[in-house]
Formats: C-alpha cells, sequence, structure tokens
C-alpha cells in the first residue's frame, strides 16, 4: 500500500527529472525575493550544511570510512576563516577578501587533514572511527584552551561577511541576498563536483573500497592511497562550508569542532541516504529545520533525533533515497 | 615529593575508574566487534541514579548495589530490542550509530530529570575525612577507590580467565559461531555481556560521583577518555584495558596538575604515538 | 628464469608449523597442481605468495623478482593474478563495474577524477570481451550478489583475467561446483593462453589430472611428492597418504 505510493512517488519523479531539477533551480534562484529574512537564513544554514553534509558522505557513504570527527574539518575552516578576517583584537583581521581567504582555507584544512589522515588511516573501522572521534576532540580542546589565539569558550568574533574582488573591482557581500547567492553558488559548483568525482573511475575505486577492500589490494589498488585522498578532499570541502558558516554567523566557536556536530553530519548523512549526495543534502535541510519546527511543542529535540536515527538504522538503513528508491 | 604522591594516587583513582569502564567496553567489543557509544551514557546514569538511591534509602552502599542492577537490567532491555535486529558481519557502523542514538536520548533524558547544573555527590559518612598514607594526608574515599578497583579488577580477571562461563566469553571473542556451533546459546552470551558492561559503567559512575560530581556533558567526557584507554591499551584483552587506563590515568592528572593547557593534547599525543607504532594498541588483539 | 619459485618456505603460528621448507620452482606457461589433504598447508603457501602473510622464513620469487616483503598490491602490479577461492567480489555492484574496477586499474585510468567512468570505452569495451569470454555478458548489469554460483567463480576468474597477469594462483576453482559446472570451468582454463603461468590448488584430481603439466604434493606442510602426474600417480607414499581410493579414469 505504502510501497505503491512510494512507487508512484519514485516513479513521477524519474519521469519528470528534467522539470523537476528546473524546477528546483528556478526555485534556488528566486528564493532571496520571495520569502522572509528569517526562512532565507535557514535557507542559507540548510546550503552550508548541505555541503558538510556531502563531504561526509564522499568520506562515509562512498569511501566507507566511518569518520566520527568530521566537525574537526568544518570548524577548522571557521577557525582558520576568523583567525585572517575577524576584526577582534586576537585575530590578525588581514582580510576578508576571498581571493586571499579561501585558497587560505582551503590549504590550511588540506595540510591538517593531510597530518590526521596520514594517521587515522593506518586503522580501519572501528579503530578509525574513535581515532576520528578523539582528533576531532583534541582540536576542540586546544580551541578552548589556546584562548589567546582561538579565543577560549567565547570563540572568534566580529567577523565581517567577505569581499570578492582586485583593486577597484571589489564586491561585497554584505547583505543576505547576496550572501545567499554565494553560498547558493559554491555549493553547487561543489555538488557538481562531487557528482563527477563520484561517477569517474577514481570513484568507482573508492565504492570498491568500501564494499571489498581486501579485493581492490589483490587487483593492485594501493588502497591507502585512494583512502587519503578522499580523506583530504573531503576534510577541505568540510572547511569550506565551516568557511562559509563563519562568515554567516560571524563567529567561530568551539561548538562547530564538537562531537555533536560530528554527530549531527552523519545523522544528515544516514536519514538522506548515505552514498547518494542528494540524500545528504535532503538530510541536512531536515535535521537543520526539523528542530526548528518542533521546538515549539518540545524541548526534546535531542531526543527526536535520536529516535529518528534509530528509526532509520534499525528500518531504513538506505536513508529516505533508499526508501524512495526501493531500499536497496 | 608530596605533590607528586598526592598526584600519583589521583592519578589511580582516575586509573581504577577508566578501568572498570575500559574493561566493559573492551569485553563488549570482544564479542561483538561493537563499541558501544552510549557506555558514557550508562556511567553517568549509574551516577545519577545511585544519587537517587542515596537520597531515597541514604544509603550509598544500596545505590552500590542498586544502580548497576538497575542499569544493567536497562542495558538488557537495549540489546533485546534495538542491538539484536543488527547482528552481522557488515552491520557493525549501523550497531554503532545505534548506541550513538540511544547516548543522544540518553543525555537529553537525563538532563531532563536530573537538571542541567552540576550536582555534587557527598560519599558515604564511613569513608569520609583524610586519613595518613604514604607520608601524606589523603581522603580515604579515594584510597578505598583505588582498592575497590583492584578488587574489581581481580575479580574480573578471575571470572574471564578462570571461569567456565569466562571461557566462553573469551571463546566468543575469537569465533562466535564457533561457541554458537557447540551449542551455547550465542544471544545469552551477547546479552550477558552487554549487560556486565553495562553494569560495570554504571558501577564505575556510583563511584566515581563523589569524585567529579554530576553534570551534562559528563558521559561524553569520560568516553573520550575510555576510547583513548582501549586505542592505547589495546582492545579485547582485561590486560590491555589495564595498562592503557594507567598509562591515561596517570598521564592525564599529571597533565592537568603540571600543565593544564596541554594536558588533553598530550593524551592525544600519546593515542596519536601508539597509532603509529601498533595501531590494535599496545596489548590488543591484532587483525579484527 | 622461472615464473614463480618459492625457496624454502616456513610459516610458523606459534607452536604450529604450517609451512616447513617447502621449495617450489615453476617454470613460464607450466600448469602446477598443488594437492594434499586438508590442513595440508596450500592455503597457507598461496597466502605467502599472494603477500597476505609474512613467511617466517623464506623467499618468495616473482619472474626472478624477490617480493618477499611487498605488500599484497605491489604483487598484485607486478603481474601475479588470484582467484579467490569464495567468491570474494564486489557484491553489491553490477558485473560489470566488478571487472571494470580491474581493468582500470590495469589501464592506469583509476585515478581519473573527472571524467565519468562511462567516457572510458577502451575500459568498458575490454571488460565485456572478458565478460564474453567466460559467458556472463548476458549479465553485465546485474548485481553480483544475485549471480548463481557457477557465474559468481566464473566473475571471479574474470577478474583474476582482467588484470592481464603473468602468473596466476586459482584457489579451489571448481569448488562447490557441479559436473557440469565443474566440465565448463576447466574447458575456461585449458583456453588461457601459455604466456600465462597457471597454480592451481584443487582437490577435485579429475580436475588435476587434465589440468596439470605437473603436481606438488604437500602433506603437513612439506612437500612431499613433485612431478609429472604419471610419476605422482605411481609415487606409493602419495597412493597410500593421499589418492587413497582414487582410480585414475584418463
Amino acid at each position: 500500500m505504502i510501497a505503491n505510493y512510494l512507487h508512484d512517488i519514485r516513479f513521477w519523479l524519474a519521469s519528470h527529472h528534467q522539470a523537476v531539477l528546473s524546477a528546483a533551480v528556478i526555485v534556488a534562484i528566486v528564493y532571496p525575493f520571495a520569502v522572509t529574512t528569517y526562512i532565507l537564513s535557514l535557507g542559507i544554514e540548510v546550503l552550508i550544511f548541505a555541503i558538510f553534509a556531502m563531504s561526509l558522505d564522499l568520506l562515509l557513504g562512498y569511501t566507507g570510512l566511518p569518520s566520527f570527527g568530521h566537525a574537526a574539518f568544518f570548524g577548522l575552516g571557521a577557525y582558520i576563516l576568523a583567525y585572517f578576517s575577524s576584526h577582534s583584537e586576537l585575530a590578525l583581521g588581514l582580510t576578508d577578501n576571498l581571493l586571499i581567504t579561501l585558497p587560505i582555507v582551503i590549504l590550511g584544512t588540506a595540510l591538517v587533514a593531510v597530518m590526521l589522515g596520514f594517521l587515522a588511516l593506518r586503522t580501519s573501522g572501528i579503530y578509525f572511527l574513535m581515532i576520528t572521534l578523539a582528533f576531532a576532540q583534541m582540536l576542540f580542546s586546544i580551541a578552548i584552551r589556546w584562548s589567546s589565539v582561538t579565543g577560549g569558550s567565547d570563540g572568534l568574533t566580529g567577523i565581517p561577511r567577505p569581499t570578492l574582488g582586485i583593486g577597484q573591482w571589489k564586491y561585497s557581500f554584505d547583505d543576505r541576498p547576496s550572501f545567499y547567492y554565494l553560498v547558493l553558488m559554491i555549493f553547487l559548483i561543489l555538488w557538481w563536483m562531487l557528482r563527477r568525482i563520484v561517477r569517474s573511475p577514481f570513484g568507482l575505486a573508492l565504492r570498491g573500497i568500501r564494499v571489498n577492500e581486501q579485493r581492490m589490494r589483490a587487483l593492485g589498488y594501493n588502497t591507502f592511497r585512494y583512502k587519503f585522498a578522499a580523506f583530504v578532499l573531503a576534510g577541505v570541502i568540510a572547511g569550506l562550508a565551516g568557511m562559509l558558516l563563519a562568515q554567516f554567523f560571524w563567529h567561530a566557536v568551539p561548538q562547530n569542532l564538537f562531537w555533536s556536530m560530528s554527530g549531527q553530519a552523519l545523522i544528515m548523512v544516514i536519514v538522506g541516504g548515505a552514498g547518494t549526495l542528494t540524500g545528504p543534502v535532503i538530510g541536512a535541510a531536515l535535521i537543520r529545520l526539523l528542530p526548528n519546527l518542533a521546538s515549539t511543542y518540545t524541548q526534546r529535540s535531542e531526543t527526536f533525533m535520536g529516535v529518528v536515527l534509530i528509526l532509520f538504522v534499525l528500518f531504513a538503513p538506505g536513508g529516505i533515497i533508499g526508501v524512495l528508491r526501493g531500499r536497496r | 615529593m608530596d605533590t607528586i604522591t598526592i598526584q600519583f594516587l589521583n592519578g589511580l583513582v582516575f586509573s581504577m575508574l577508566l578501568f572498570v569502564m575500559a574493561a566493559g567496553l573492551s569485553l563488549m567489543f570482544g564479542q561483538m566487534n561493537v563499541i558501544n557509544l552510549a557506555h558514557g551514557s550508562y556511567y553517568m546514569l549509574g551516577g545519577y541514579v545511585g544519587l537517587t538511591m542515596v537520597r531515597e534509602f541514604e544509603s550509598f552502599w544500596i545505590a552500590l548495589i542498586l544502580a548497576p542492577v538497575m542499569v544493567g537490567t536497562l542495558g538488557i532491555i537495549i540489546e533485546y530490542f534495538f542491538l539484536r535486529r543488527l547482528y552481522g558481519a557488515h552491520r557493525h557502523l549501523d550497531q554503532v550509530l545505534c548506541t550513538y542514538g540511544i547516548a543522544l536520548i540518553a543525555a537529553d533524558l537525563i538532563r531532563w530529570t536530573w537538571g542541567p547544573y552540576v550536582v555534587a555527590v557527598p560519599p558515604p559518612p564511613q569513608l569520609q575525612g583524610q586519613v595518613p598514607f604514604l607520608g601524606i594526608q589523603f581522603p580515604l574515599y579515594r584510597l578505598s577507590l583505588i582498592a575497590f578497583g583492584i578488587i574489581i579488577a581481580t575479580l574480573l580477571w578471575i571470572f574471564i580467565e578462570r571461569t567456565r562461563i569466562g571461557m566462553i566469553v573469551r571463546a566468543g571473542v575469537s569465533d562466535a559461531r564457533m561457541v554458537s556451533a557447540l551449542g551455547i546459546n550465542i544471544h545469552f552470551v551477547f546479552a550477558g555481556v552487554f549487560a556486565l558492561s553495562t553494569a560495570l559503567a554504571a558501577l564505575a559512575g556510583v563511584i566515581g560521583a563523589p569524585i567529579h560530581s554530576l553534570y551534562p556533558g559528563l558521559d561524553f567526557e569520560i568516553l573520550i577518555m575510555t576510547l583513548a584507554v582501549v586505542v592505547v591499551g589495546g582492545l579485547g584483552t582485561l590486560k590491555g584495558a589495564f595498562l592503557g587506563s594507567i598509562l591515561i590515568g596517570m598521564a592525564d592528572t599529571f597533565g592537568k596538575a603540571f600543565m593544564p593547557e596541554f594536558a588533553l593534547f598530550f593524551i592525544f599525543a600519546v593515542m596519536a604515538i601508539v597509532l603509529l607504532l601498533r595501531p590494535s594498541g599496545l596489548l590488543g588483539l591484532q587483525g579484527r | 628464469m622461472s615464473a614463480l619459485r618459492v625457496s624454502q618456505l616456513s610459516k610458523h603460528y606459534g607452536g604450529l608449523a604450517a609451512l616447513t621448507g617447502v621449495s617450489i620452482e615453476t617454470h613460464t606457461g607450466e600448469r602446477r597442481a598443488i594437492i594434499g589433504p586438508n590442513g595440508a598447508g596450500k592455503t597457507t603457501l598461496l597466502d605467502v605468495i599472494t603477500g597476505k602473510v609474512t613467511p617466517t622464513q623464506g623467499t618468495v620469487y616473482l619472474r626472478g623478482r624477490d617480493v618477499t616483503a611487498m605488500p599484497v598490491y605491489a604483487r598484485a602490479n607486478l603481474g601475479l593474478g588470484y582467484m579467490f577461492q569464495r567468491s570474494n567480489l564486489f557484491d553489491s555492484l553490477t558485473v560489470l563495474e566488478n571487472v571494470c574496477l580491474a581493468v582500470q586499474h590495469h589501464r592506469g585510468i583509476a585515478r581519473q577524477l573527472f571524467r565519468e567512468a562511462v567516457e572510458f570505452e577502451a575500459v568498458t569495451a575490454s571488460a565485456v570481451q572478458l565478460l564474453l569470454r567466460v559467458g556472463l555478458d548476458a549479465v553485465q548489469k546485474q548485481v553480483a550478489s544475485t549471480l548463481a554460483y557457477g557465474e559468481q567463480r566464473a566473475l571471479e576468474l574474470a577478474m583474476a583475467l582482467a588484470t592481464e597477469p603473468r602468473v596466476l594462483l586459482l584457489d579451489e576453482p571448481t569448488a562447490g561446483m557441479s559436473p557440469a559446472e565443474t566440465k565448463e570451468m576447466v574447458k575456461l582454463i585449458k583456453t588461457l593462453p601459455r604466456s600465462l603461468t597457471l597454480m592451481i590448488v584443487e582437490h577435485d584430481m579429475d580436475v588435476v589430472f587434465r589440468l596439470a603439466d605437473r603436481i606438488t604434493v604437500l602433506h603437513y606442510g612439506e612437500v612431499v611428492s613433485e612431478g609429472t602426474p604419471q610419476d605422482v600417480r605411481a609415487d606409493p607414499t602419495v597412493q597410500e597418504n593421499y589418492l587413497g581410493a582414487y582410480t585414475a579414469t584418463g
């Protein structure tokens, strides 16, 4: 009965593929003009977390690396940007120009990802899970303790919205709609990029590693290199999401690094559907929006999220996308 | 010298707590290849339930027995309703995610029941105050905790290494299917190990509460420390849990005493080094 | 230069000696069968050759090169292929994807990030060719886990061949197969070129005598006999301990 209903939805979506996509794009473009400021903010938030969730999907859903510490890169991106752009006394406050801050964030997160990946990827499965959790916690403790640089538990504030350009031709993403378009653009670029990557031979190799790493080695693959590449890539993309977060909320705080943030990303991926790229986007929307809705009825949003996670793990491990596809 | 002795003893206190936690976590992992992310939640729950018992019955000793039993029972219920559905080679991550969901729910419900503020828990009247020990004055409760920890460690060792049930548990560590083929109900064994593991966590929570008080977030803090212990000491063995807990317990205590900014960082540096040299821990089971 | 040579291989697990002083040399194009009762060390031997297990003593030479210290993937890249005993496929991927994974690596394409896999027609074409060869082209799009057992074994072989190995290890290729499926597999193996050296671990004596140029007999981790099929069949110790009631039919 429900199965038939779902089948009909699936069929409709599949056959009206182009139309649905076009509609989504149009909605995305006119969004700022059609909604209130508050809803616009929610939209920006969802897009940022969608990027974060997609990066984790690359790691978990495609490569099979269960990272419980992905928020480390999310928060790291935020802090790096904050340190370079913030006007507070602790930070450098050098520039808010994306031409400079973007490469710096990418480089910074890549460096840390290389170091952490080199260590963490010596383990696999449960050990990898624990190590990533521990490493994220390590970064969190640095953020809290190294107050002179990170602002301690208050974090770094006074982050301006970014600008882009050289010399005279500088555009400032000051107002919310323009920042929204910036985030949307970055989201679309990263979405397109990730889609190509997962469909490439490299992406197939990652999937092979997830399904049967031993076999991959027997075929001649140096699986460490592939996992390493995926880890660094995922870390950098998460860092970019963190950068946008810091610019949006004008601050970078230790909570961005905390395990509950890593856990939230995991829930987004699982609930949306691991290994689908679209799933985590939906998951991000749900997980960011539902608590807002639920909070009008109850304070127990954490319990609610835990219940949702367990329900999906037990009954719909393929997430929402899995349910729509007939649970593969 | 006195400071060193004090910190050494404090370190032992923490190590004992960590050992009880790590032993439970390690046992579970050895049996089912699952890391219970709600392990810290059971610790915290044990502490809070113990507190309520103390308030109700005005006896720490009753709390010491009842809290682990209650939490252990809860553990069996959880295992039966949730984790049992997820047994199977490729569902380890799903089991872990399930325990994470439980941890989220537990943390929220605990905060709802007992409030978000720090709650101090007094040690039992018989064990209050300080006594002379090794040339210094040291809290009696902490000393008794160390002794208690050693007793538990010994009892566990005897149970695992010297009893028939322990042998079955150890066999399950190497090959669950084999144990099953021998006609032993593997589900009973799993449920039993789970119950023991959660009861141990709750017990640790009860005896630890007077040391560090109870507050939201405790669950995660103790979990992360326990994870550090099993990474360093190695998963699946009691010896590994013991070695790891001593190392981490001492590192944390001395770190906090002499280099507070870097204490946590130091512990993770130790983790990283162990990972580089021996990814399965110093005394862990190889190749799982 | 021999194709595959192991010299004085020993592997001890604590007190248990799985292999002791095993030396085997095969020349290019040879079909070498390894036989012996269960527990004789056949699996351990293959594990040491592939690199899954490090020997306590001894050396492994692949086409003249000492590979004893090399990891599994490095040996695979030097031309060592392996057909697993139990199906060790990419269960949730399609048959075509399974073979493509093998081919794309061999062609050096696996690192391509930005172009979609379907664009690499040469890879897909080679994969389809291989599937044709083992008779699986009809089920290309099927998910590997849904294949019949015999088909899964054929896919195993296809993947082992996809890396264009020079030395191919076959771990009980006909295990669990019906007589008809066994016949097919033997036929397939017979079509393999003589540029490829084969080392086959087998229990089915029929298959062994049909395929092997030379046979090595292992018992309790040691080589107890070696020679042509005729030699080995005539060897009284082998007859007694292993061939038992086997009566040669051909």
